[in-house]
C-alpha cells in the first residue's frame, strides 16, 4: 500500500506544512510577537547540525568503523563547553557590526577587506558543493529504495530503469524553489528569518522523533533491548570490532575529526548563520550551551544498535548501511515507520540545504557579486532607483546555481562515496576559515594579509590532498594522479605529500593545510603592520565586550551627507517602505525632525551604514555610504592620531588627578608640621621668657640685696646676715634652675652622661627620702613611708631617680595642705616594673592640665598672677629622666583632692633572666 | 576575584576535562573488548562521559555570569542596534 504517489503526497504535503509553518512565523515576526524568540526553538534551529549526514551516515559509518562516527558530536560538544568565552563573543561581534555571514564576519574583522570576503565566499561555496551534494543523494536514495517497497534493492543493484527519471535533480530543483521561497521572499534589513527559522527547529524535532522511533524499533523490536543486541553481535568477531576505538589503529583520524568539528560548528556557513546571525537574545546561548549537546548524544544514542542490528539482518551484504535506517523497517513490513524514517531523513536533508543555501546565496551577494557589480562603473549601479530587485535576484540565481553545483558534484563524482567522507570533505574545507575567525576575536595583531594569504595556502592544499584526490577516485583525473603523483613526482602525492605517509588521509590534510593556513596567518601578521583600519576594526572585535555604544563610530565620518540622499540610497537597497520606518524609528528615538533638518550628522551616516551592511555586508556598504557623503572621510591615521591623543590625554589627567592627591596629602602634612612648629615657636618664645624672667628674679634680689650691704655699712650684724642669707639662697637658687636648664637641654639633645647600673631601689629611695627630710622640718607636713621589704633590681641612673623622687616629693610638700597637710610615698612590684607613687592631699590637678604639667614651665597657677612655685623645670626633667629608663610618668587626681604623681621603671632584665634562670 | 573570572576559569577547565576525556589516550583505557551490563565498555564510557560534560556544562551556564558583565554600558549596543528599529 506504500505506493509511489503516497510517499510522494506525503512529502509534498510535509514540505507543505514546512512552509505554512514558515509562513506563520514570518507573520508572527511582522506583528512583533516573535515566535522564534526563546531559548529551546534557538537550540533545534542549531540542531541544523544534524543532516542526512547524521541521519544516514552515521549508521553507514558506524557499520563500517565502529564509534568512529562519534567525534562529529563530541567535538561541537567542546566547542560548546566554550560557549561562554567563545560564541558569545562572536554573536556580540555579530550584532555590533550588523555581519550578515561569516564572510562578512571575516572581511569586516580585518579592516571591512572586500577581497578577504570573496575568498571566503569562493571556499565556501566550493567546500559546501560536496555537503549538499550528500544530502541530495541521500534524499534520492532514500526515495528511490523506498519506492521500490515492499522489496529492499539498492539503487545501484536495480536492474529496470528508476521509477522517477534522475531522482537527485528533481530533489536539487524542488529544494532551490524551496529555499527561494523561505530565504529570499524579500530582503531583510537585518538579515533575519524568523520563519525559516522556525521551521528548521520544527524540522529537528521531526529527524529526532523519527530517528529515535527507528532505534526503539531496532533495538526493542528486532532484538530484546540493548544488552541482547550487543551480545548477538558479540558473537561475530567482524562485528565485535566495532565496539571498539579506533579498532583499525587510527586513533590519529579520531583526533582529526575531533578537531574537524569543533572547528565545524562555528565555521560552517549555516552554523554560522543560525547561531549568530538569526540569534535574536545572546541570552538564549545560556541554555542552547548543554541543550544542543544535550540534542547530539540522544540523536547518536541508537546509531550502533540501528548499525549492528542492520549489519544482523542483512548480513549478505546486499544492503548498504547508509539506508540502514530506512531500509530495516521496510524489511519488516513497518510501513508507517518507514514513511516516518524517510519523512525524518528528508527533514534532515532540507534543512541544511535551506539553510546552507541561503547563507551561501548572502555571501555570493554581499561578498562576491554586489561588490563587483558595484565597482563596475559603465553599469551605473550606482545611479540606479530601486535595488532590492537586483539583489532579490541575484540571490535567487545563486541559490539555484549552488544547487546546480551540488547536483553535478553528486552526480559525477559523489556516487561512489558514502555520505560521511563527503561531509568530511566539506568539514576539512571550512576548517580553514577557524585560524582567520578564532584569530581574529582574540588576537589584535592578526593582519589582512596574514588572513588573506592563510586561507589561500590553506585552501590550496585542501584542494590538492582532498577534492583532486576524490576527482581522482572518480575517473575524472587518472588515478596515477595519487599513486604515483602528478607527472609521477612521488614527492607530490596528494595522499603523502612530501613523502609524509602513514596517516590517513583526512588527518594527512588537515595537517598540512593547517601548516599552511596558520603558518601564513601568524607569520604574515607577526611581519606586516596593519592598516589603521584593520587597526581600529581588531580593536572593534577583540574588545567588543569592552567597547561602548555605537556612537564610538561617529567619528570616522566628519562631513556630512544630506538626509535625502542617503534616505535614497537606503531606499535602492533597503526597500523604500523600511527605510520610512527605520528612519521614522531613528528620529522618534533621538526626538529629530527629519522634515527640517537637512544635513545628517556623522551618527546618521553611520547609522545608514549599518543598516545597509546588513544588506549589502559592510565592506560594500562602505563604498556606497561614501559615494554619497560629501565630507571626507577622516582618515584612519588621523582617527588613530586622535584615538592616541585621547588616550594619552586620559592618562595624563589620571596622572594629574593622582598627583594632585599627593600634593593635598602632603599639604595636609605640612600645615600639620607648620602647626607643630608654630607651636614649638611660641614654646620657645615662652620658654626664653619664662627663662628670663627665673633667672632675673633670684638676680634682681640678690643684686638689690648686695646694694643693701654695699651701700649701709652700718647695719646691724643680724640683718646684715639675714641679707646675706637671702643672698645664699638666691644664688643657690639660680644655680639649680640654670643647672636644671643644662640638663634639660642635654637630655634633649641626648648628651646627657648616664651612669647606668644595677641598683637596689629601695636604697635609693630612703636616701631621696632622707636627702627631703628638710622640707619637712620647715613645714608642718607628715611623711608617710611604705614600702615592701623587697623591691626587685633596676638598671637606671641612681642620681638621676633620686632626683625624680625628690622632686616629687618636694611637689607633693610644695602644695599640700597647710596645716595638717601629708605626704605619702608608696612602691608597689608589678609583674616586669615596679610602680613608686608620691601622694599629698594638695588641691589635685585638673583633669586638663594633667598632660601640660609635664612640659616645661607649665605650672598650674590657680590665677595668672600668682607667683610659681619652683622653675617649672621639675617635672618636665623628671618625664625624660623616666623615659629613659624606659617607663612611665603620670598624674592622678581624683575630685576628693590630693594628687597622685606615680612613674614606674622597668625591673632589671639581667635580673629577670636571672630569676628565670633559678 | 568577581564571577565572570570565575565562569571563564570553570569553562576552560571543562573545556580541556572534555578534550582529555573524548581523546585517547584516556579513551584507550576503555577500548578493550570487555562489556558492562552486556554492553560495550567504549559505548557505554562514551556516552557516560558526554552526559557528564553536558551536565557540567549545564551547571556552570546556570551559575555563569554575564558575558563582558564588568562593562555594563556594552549591553546596550545590541539595544542601540538600527536592526531593531528597522527591521
Amino acid at each position: 500500500m506504500l505506493q509511489s504517489w503516497v510517499i510522494l503526497l506525503v512529502s509534498l504535503g510535509y514540505l507543505g506544512l514546512l512552509f505554512a509553518i514558515a509562513y506563520y512565523g514570518d507573520k508572527r515576526a511582522d506583528a512583533r510577537r516573535s515566535l522564534i524568540n526563546n531559548p529551546y526553538i534557538y537550540t533545534l534551529s542549531i540542531a541544523v547540525y544534524a543532516t542526512s549526514w547524521t541521519f544516514y551516515g552515521s549508521v553507514g559509518r558506524a557499520a563500517s568503523s565502529g564509534l568512529d562516527f562519534l567525534p562529529i558530536y563530541l567535538g561541537p560538544t567542546l566547542t560548546f563547553v566554550a560557549w561562554w568565552f567563545l560564541l558569545t563573543k562572536i554573536i556580540r561581534i555579530t550584532k555590533a557590526n550588523r555581519i550578515t555571514s561569516i564572510a562578512d564576519f571575516i572581511a569586516s574583522r580585518y579592516g571591512k577587506s572586500t577581497m578577504l570576503g570573496g575568498l571566503v565566499t569562493v571556499i565556501a561555496v566550493v567546500g559546501i558543493t560536496p555537503y549538499i551534494a550528500l544530502q541530495l543523494k541521500a534524499v534520492s536514495t532514500s526515495l528511490t529504495v523506498l519506492m521500490q517497497y515492499p522489496s529492499v534493492v539498492m539503487p545501484s543493484a536495480m536492474v529496470d530503469a528508476p521509477v522517477i527519471p534522475d531522482t537527485a535533480l528533481m530533489v536539487a530543483m524542488a529544494m532551490a524553489v524551496f529555499a527561494i521561497l523561505f530565504g529570499t521572499r524579500h530582503i531583510d534589513a537585518s538579515e533575519h528569518h524568523e520563519g525559516m527559522v522556525a521551521a528548521i527547529a520544527f524540522e529537528s524535532i521531526v529527524k529526532l522523533i523519527a530517528f529515535l522511533a527507528v532505534g526503539l524499533f531496532v533495538t526493542f523490536t528486532l532484538h530484546d533491548g540493548f544488552g541482547d543486541l550487543f551480545r548477538k553481535a558479540a558473537q561475530d568477531p567482524e562485528l565485535t570490532k566495532l565496539f571498539t576505538v579506533g579498532a583499525d589503529g587510527s586513533y590519529g583520524q579520531w583526533i582529526t575529526l575531533t578537531v574537524l568539528s569543533m572547528a565545524a560548528i562555528i565555521c560552517l556557513p549555516r552554523q554560522f548563520h543560525v547561531a549568530a546571525v538569526e540569534n535574536v537574545d545572546e541570552g538564549h546561548l545560556k541554555k542552547a550551551a548543554w541543550l544542543f549537546p544535550l540534542y547530539l548524544l540522544l540523536i547518536n544514542i541508537f546509531v550502533l544498535p540501528i548499525a549492528l542490528g542492520g549489519l544482523l539482518y542483512f548480513s549478505n551484504g546486499s544492503v548498504d548501511a547508509d539506508t540502514f535506517v530506512l531500509t530495516l523497517p521496510m524489511a519488516e513490513q513497518r510501513e508507517g515507520l518507514a514513511l516516518l524514517a524517510f519523512i525524518g531523513g528528508l527533514s534532515a536533508a532540507t534543512g541544511m540545504v535551506i539553510v546552507a543555501a541561503i547563507a551561501l546565496s548572502t555571501m555570493v551577494c554581499n561578498d562576491l557579486v554586489m561588490p563587483v557589480l558595484l565597482r563596475l562603473t559603465w553599469l551605473r549601479l550606482t545611479e540606479r532607483g530601486d535595488l532590492t530587485g537586483l539583489l532579490l535576484a541575484v540571490r535567487r540565481g545563486s541559490i539555484i546555481l549552488i544547487l546546480l553545483m551540488a547536483y553535478g558534484y553528486f552526480h559525477f563524482i559523489g556516487e561512489s562515496y558514502t555520505l560521511v567522507t563527503i561531509g568530511l570533505l566539506s568539514f576539512a574545507a571550512v576548517a580553514q576559515f577557524a585560524p582567520a575567525m578564532i584569530g581574529g576575536i582574540f588576537w589584535k595583531g592578526a593582519t589582512a594579509a596574514g588572513a588573506f594569504v592563510g586561507l589561500c595556502a590553506g585552501f590550496v592544499v585542501w584542494v590538492y590532498t582532498l577534492l583532486l584526490p576524490s576527482f581522482a577516485l572518480s575517473g575524472w583525473l587518472p588515478v596515477s594522479f595519487i599513486e604515483e603523483g602528478p607527472f609521477g613526482i612521488a614527492l607530490l602525492k596528494p595522499y603523502a605529500l612530501f613523502g609524509l605517509a602513514g596517516f590517513d588521509y583526512l588527518s594527512h590534510s588537515l595537517f598540512w593545510s593547517m601548516l599552511a593556513n596558520i603558518g601564513a596567518y601568524a607569520g604574515l601578521s607577526l611581519v606586516r603592520r596593519q592598516s589603521a583600519l584593520e587597526r581600529v576594526q581588531a580593536t572593534r572585535f577583540v574588545d567588543v565586550f569592552r567597547l561602548t555604544g555605537a556612537s564610538g563610530e561617529s567619528a570616522f565620518w566628519r562631513g556630512s551627507a544630506t538626509v535625502k540622499d542617503l534616505r535614497d540610497l537606503l531606499a535602492r537597497f533597503v526597500g523604500k517602505r523600511r527605510t520610512d520606518r527605520a528612519l521614522s524609528a531613528y528620529a522618534g528615538a533621538r526626538g529629530l525632525n527629519f522634515g527640517k533638518q537637512r544635513e545628517a550628522d556623522s551618527e546618521l551616516v553611520n547609522f545608514a551604514e549599518r543598516l545597509l551592511a546588513g544588506v549589502i555586508g559592510s565592506a560594500s556598504a562602505r563604498v556606497m555610504v561614501g559615494s554619497v557623503a560629501k565630507g571626507e572621510v577622516v582618515g584612519m591615521e588621523e582617527v588613530l592620531a586622535i584615538l592616541h591623543e585621547t588616550s594619552e590625554v586620559i592618562e595624563y589627567s589620571h596622572r594629574v588627578e593622582q598627583k594632585s592627591r599627593e600634593l593635598e596629602i602632603a599639604t595636609t602634612e605640612l600645615r600639620a608640621a607648620n602647626d607643630r612648629l608654630k607651636e614649638l615657636d611660641r614654646l620657645k618664645d615662652d620658654f626664653l621668657s619664662t627663662i628670663s624672667h627665673e633667672l632675673r628674679t633670684p638676680l634682681t634680689s640678690i643684686r638689690s640685696f648686695s646694694e643693701i650691704l654695699f651701700d649701709r655699712p652700718e647695719l646691724d650684724d643680724d640683718q646684715r646676715a639675714e641679707f646675706l642669707g637671702i643672698i645664699i639662697r638666691e644664688s643657690e637658687r639660680l644655680t639649680r634652675l640654670i643647672d636644671q636648664i643644662l640638663d634639660l637641654a642635654r637630655m634633649e639633645a641626648g648628651h646627657m652622661d648616664w651612669r647606668m647600673a644595677d641598683i637596689d631601689p629601695r636604697a635609693t629611695i630612703e636616701e631621696a627620702v632622707a636627702a627631703s627630710r628638710g622640707l619637712f622640718a620647715e613645714n608642718p607636713t607628715r611623711l608617710d613611708i611604705d614600702l615592701p621589704d623587697e623591691l626587685p633590681v633596676v638598671h637606671v641612673d641612681r642620681d638621676r631617680l633620686m632626683q625624680v623622687i625628690v622632686n616629687l616629693i618636694s611637689n607633693a610638700v610644695k602644695f599640700c595642705d597647710r596645716p595638717d597637710g601629708w605626704v605619702r610615698l608608696t612602691a608597689e612590684v608589678r609583674p616586669a616594673f615596679i610602680q613608686i607613687t608620691v601622694a599629698d592631699n594638695g588641691p589635685g590637678v585638673p583633669e586638663e592640665a594633667r598632660e601640660v604639667i609635664f612640659e616645661r614651665f607649665r605650672q598650674v597657677r590657680e590665677t595668672l598672677t600668682q607667683k610659681p612655685h619652683g622653675t617649672g623645670l621639675g617635672l618636665a626633667i623628671c618625664r625624660q629622666i623616666i623615659d629613659f629608663f624606659g617607663g612611665r610618668i603620670w598624674v592622678e587626681s581624683d575630685t576628693s583632692g590630693g594628687a597622685r604623681f606615680s612613674f614606674t621603671i622597668p625591673t632589671s632584665v639581667r635580673m629577670a633572666m636571672a630569676e628565670g634562670a633559678e | 576575584m568577581n564571577r565572570a573570572s570565575i565562569t571563564r576559569e570553570r569553562s576552560v577547565a571543562l573545556l580541556i576535562a572534555g578534550l582529555l576525556l573524548f581523546n585517547p589516550p584516556l579513551l584507550l583505557v576503555f577500548a578493550g573488548d570487555s562489556s558492562l551490563f552486556g554492553a560495550p565498555l567504549s559505548f557505554l564510557y562514551l556516552f557516560a562521559a558526554w552526559a557528564g560534560v553536558i551536565l557540567l556544562v549545564a551547571v556552570i551556564a546556570r551559575r555563569s555570569a554575564p558575558p563582558g558583565e564588568a562593562d555594563p554600558q556594552s549591553r546596550q549596543q545590541a539595544a542601540n542596534d538600527p536592526g531593531q528599529s528597522g527591521g
